[in-house]
């Protein structure tokens, strides 16, 4: 295989695992409302739970000095179940503490800090997270048995089949009753308890199955790559999910994924490709600094996004006989980026 | 009309309520009791702690002293989606709806154990079976109160008597047995006000016990069985509005707010 | 470390000594450091409490005081530590005000949502962090400026710098206490803070207040960035990130939107981390801060001074 082909079966993989990511922030930003600002934690905890998973116990591996939680040697595909399943447990844990009764903006204001906690946990826990080295010499799946090209493409394929998997799931959900109710959360939190749900319910629901998506891209990242460490996992990594599911249209899976798309691969690849001379870590921040601009320019023009979320559907128009009116009511124009607004919210109390 | 399932039951009856705000008494020891079927009205003036009073009882406030219960549950601190869930609703003085959703999907989140909201039935699917119903009740709900014209209109596009009219459908898609109505008819204009009067009427004919906050009197005297009067978090009367209108001691008191409703009227 | 043979009596008087020193350093050092953080954390509090929405880039206005400040005390320009410290505070005056009127307050009038505004400060956070990269890249430098001289108080060595930066919080605290009790300006910030809608319909100048606001939020963060940078001796441009997870755990703890809330929970931080550090490795500073916010979660969720239902109320 040509050095072209493995770039671009590494553009799948990633394009993938980027997809991954955007579909399950959509589930807990775009669709239930919750400003999640540490989501980049928790693919992190994904990855790392599917690392030790994979590799030997600490002293038993020929990895040298690395210290390690675990270390069971567990192959495909337990090791990717054991990383999802912990961080759903792991997002259990999160919302059982950070969701109590929080606005949506002070959850916000909490989940950036626990997410910046456990960056500095992470990093000053030598002892237990190996710091900033993380870890290394995690094996992918059947790595061993198969020629390096054909390995790089089954798992180009592996995470397209995951990801259609995960995003034919969502779609299910988004569209039944339950999917109406993350929507109604978003709008209105207090409205949806006086409609007799249970918000928190409501509110796990959707950021579990947000952190399910996580852990697979997590789980996918340190199968590929074959190590974790600290640096990959920055605020800066959940700041260009924001911008792509914005971008792409939240609340909407297609929406997400032509966010991620444009985003990652035809702007962050592309400008990386470019081949200008900078010097090393001036191209990162100046395409960051360039997504920051995007966002801004997103959520002035066009909060919606480029594909804006659909109005739910339902059999049997009983108002067909009144086309003209409805016309007209479909020529108003979307209201911005949800209901959670402030001129009423302002006026609260 | 759907809503003649709905049982005549849903007292509701409040002992020793008091809430106060960081050292400020809101609401103090009051006591009243709604018999099912009836039609309590709260008046008084801003200030008076009447919403105070309403967001205990419903659960938006759940610590406060006293007791509350619904029929025979003592729902005392009770969560508010929990009281909602035993067939005891609420609307808000600044009307709430999902800005977003369109008329149609306001309505059928309301309805009651859906299937389809658990994580299962979602993926399976097997709720498609249930929503035909569901749906139907929907659309002759939205149908009774004039609203199939914008059935698929996002709530944010409607007027502000339409807002009202589609939170009483989507009170009324949950069946509820008691709803508290805060101050129903605020931006509503006086061509609707008649529209509003005539479902507010049709609740109490269909059994469903009512609490409402309002503070026109002449609605107020037009809808409701008995009248409590409000002041400072107490009650300091309590009877049919006739009688309170000749009761010099509540005129006195409120002679500001009171005196300018009585000359209207 | 060997053992040696003393009179008993006099080892314990020895070790008690010591400890009680130590003990004094420990409370010192804690009760300086809450005092900065107390300044951030007043504030970043402040202007939620008026505007309704965080700013997420406010580890940002902390690091662009410091670094304007270093950029003017250090190399060729070579100002004293004060002169330049009072430049870099009023450039950071500049950008909270810049920020407001250019991107904040405009995207606010558009799209009347408080999350649209939120999510423009997290970009401008990351867009700020990325920026100071690229102007001053990511190595790391100090102030040249010396502690000076320390004084003993119960045997513990105390420098003077330590006494001036404390005094220097507190003095800016008081200062805010005093505008917003005693001036017109401030109380029409408390009218904003309990109601907006309310403010502005009693014929308040919301936008004045709101910028206002702005230049307070920029001069804390500008005087607490510098204060941070002369303690930590060493610093680079992770500065303000480093320390906004301390200033948005003391908010959290205190009542976020409680100016008074906020100096409480930063002088708690402050102490709690300094105290634990004696008997734990310094390096799990984060991990205390960390459980105190968990405790404060599942306890207290609405902070020290929080009002559940009320919590826009300012409590200074």
């Amino acid at each position: 295989m040509s050095n072209v082909n493995y770039y671009l079966v590494t553009l799948v993989f990633f394009g993938a695992v980027n997809g991954l990511q955007a579909i399950g922030l959509d589930m807990q930003f775009g669709q239930a409302g919750i400003f999640n600002f540490a989501y980049i934690v928790l693919v992190a905890v994904g990855a790392y739970a599917t690392g030790i998973a994979s590799i030997h116990p600490a002293g038993h591996s020929g990895l040298g000095a690395l210290t390690y939680i675990g270390g069971f040697g567990w192959a495909f595909p337990w090791n990717m179940l054991f990383g999802v399943l912990a961080t759903v447990v792991f997002a259990f844990i999160l919302t059982s503490i950070a969701f109590r009764r929080l606005r949506h903006d002070y959850l916000a204001l909490t989940l950036v800090t626990i997410g910046s906690a456990l960056l500095l946990l992470i990093t000053n826990q030598v002892n237990i997270f190996n710091g900033e080295t993380g870890i290394v010499g995690v094996p992918g799946p059947w790595q061993s048995q198969l020629s390096s090209s054909a390995w790089y493409i089954t798992m180009g394929g592996l995470a397209l089949f995951i990801l259609a998997v995960n995003a034919y799931i969502f779609w299910r959900i988004q569209r039944a009753p339950l999917g109406r109710l993350f929507k109604a959360l978003r709008e209105d939190e207090i409205l949806v308890a006086s409609l007799g749900k249970n918000p928190a319910r409501v509110k796990m629901t959707a950021f579990l199955l947000g952190a399910v998506s996580a852990g697979l891209a997590g789980s996918l990242f340190v199968l590929f790559i074959g190590g974790w460490g600290v640096g990959g996992w920055q605020p800066g990594e959940t700041f260009v999910l924001f911008a792509a599911v914005l971008l792409g249209g939240r609340g909407r899976l297609t929406g997400a994924l032509l966010g991620a798309f444009v985003l990652y691969e035809v702007f962050l690849q592309g400008s990386s490709l470019l081949n200008i001379p900078l010097a090393p870590g001036i191209l990162p921040a100046v395409q960051q600094l360039f997504v920051g601009i995007v966002l801004l320019v997103v959520l002035w023009l066009r909060p919606a996004g480029l594909l804006p979320e659909h109005k739910e559907k339902f059999p049997g128009a009983a108002a067909t006989s009144r086309g003209s009116k409805r016309r007209r009511i479909a020529r108003q124009p979307r209201p911005a980026l949800g209901n959670m607004n402030s001129a009423k919210e302002l006026s609260v109390e | 009309m759907s809503s003649n399932e709905v049982l005549p039951q849903g007292s509701i009856r409040v002992e020793n309520l008091s809430k106060s705000f960081g050292g400020v008494s809101a609401v103090s020891d009051v006591s009243l009791s709604v018999p099912a079927g009836t039609f309590y009205g709260i008046i008084g003036p801003n200030g008076s702690g009447k919403s105070t009073l309403l967001d205990c009882i419903s659960g938006v406030h759940t610590s406060y002293g006293g007791r509350v219960h619904f029929e025979d549950t003592d729902i005392s601190g009770m969560a508010l989606h929990k009281i909602a869930s035993l067939g005891m609703l609420r609307t808000f003085q600044v009307s709430r709806l999902f800005e977003n959703m369109s008329v149609l999907s306001n309505v059928m989140v309301a309805a009651p154990e859906q299937e389809g909201e658990g994580l299962f039935s979602a993926i399976s699917g097997s709720w498609r079976k249930s929503q035909a119903g569901h749906l139907t009740r929907a659309r002759s709900l939205i149908d009774h109160y004039e609203l199939t014209r914008v059935e698929e209109a996002y709530a944010s596009e409607l007027s502000g008597g339409q807002r009202r009219l589609l939170e009483l459908a989507r009170l009324l898609m949950m069946r509820p047995r008691a709803v508290l109505l805060d101050e129903p008819f605020a931006g509503v204009s006086p061509v609707n006000r008649a529209r509003l009067l005539k479902q507010l009427h049709s609740f109490s004919e269909a059994g469903i016990t009512v609490l409402m906050v309002e503070h026109r009197l002449e609605l107020v005297e037009e809808l409701c069985d008995k009248v409590g009067v409000m002041a400072e978090g107490k009650i300091i009367a309590e009877g049919a509005m006739s009688d309170l209108r000749q009761d010099r001691a509540v005129l006195s008191a409120y002679l500001g707010e009171f005196h300018k409703d009585a000359l209207r009227m | 470390m060997g053992y040696r043979c003393e009179p008993a009596s006099r080892s314990i008087a020895t070790f008690s000594d010591r400890k009680m020193a130590e003990l004094t350093s420990v409370v010192v050092a804690g009760l300086v450091y809450g005092s900065i953080l107390a300044t951030a954390g007043v504030g970043f509090t402040l202007q939620f409490g008026v505007t309704n929405y965080f700013n997420l880039a406010y580890g940002e206005l902390m690091t662009f005081g410091a670094m304007v400040t270093a950029s003017l005390n250090t190399g060729s320009v070579g100002w004293g530590i004060w002169p330049a410290s009072a430049v870099g505070v009023s450039a950071t005056v500049l950008l909270a005000l810049f920020q407001n009127r250019f991107i904040f307050t405009p995207l606010l009038n558009r799209r009347k949502s408080i999350f649209v505004t939120l999510l423009a400060t997290f970009a401008v956070a990351i867009m700020l962090d990325n920026i100071f990269i690229l102007v001053w890249g990511t190595s790391f430098t100090q102030y040249t400026y010396s502690p000076g001289a320390g004084i003993h108080l119960f045997g513990a060595a105390i420098s003077i710098a330590e006494i001036v930066y404390f005094l220097i919080a507190v003095g800016c605290m008081a200062a805010i206490h005093q505008l917003l009790t005693r001036t017109k300006a401030g109380r029409s910030m408390r009218a904003m803070s309990d109601n907006t809608t309310l403010a502005s319909i009693a014929g308040l100048n919301t936008k004045r207040i709101t910028a206002v606001t702005w230049a307070i939020t920029g001069f804390m963060g500008g005087i607490a960035g510098v204060l941070f940078a002369l303690q930590t001796h060493t610093f680079g441009v992770s500065l303000g990130v480093n320390y906004e997870y301390y200033v948005f755990v003391a908010v959290i703890l205190g009542g976020i939107g409680q100016p008074f809330g906020a100096l409480m929970g930063g002088l708690l931080i402050g102490l709690i981390t300094q105290l634990a550090a004696l008997a734990i490795p310094s390096g799990l500073s984060p991990v205390i801060a960390f459980a105190v916010l968990i405790l404060v979660m599942l306890f207290r969720p609405q902070g020290l001074l929080g009002v559940p239902g009320r919590l826009n109320r300012l409590g200074l």
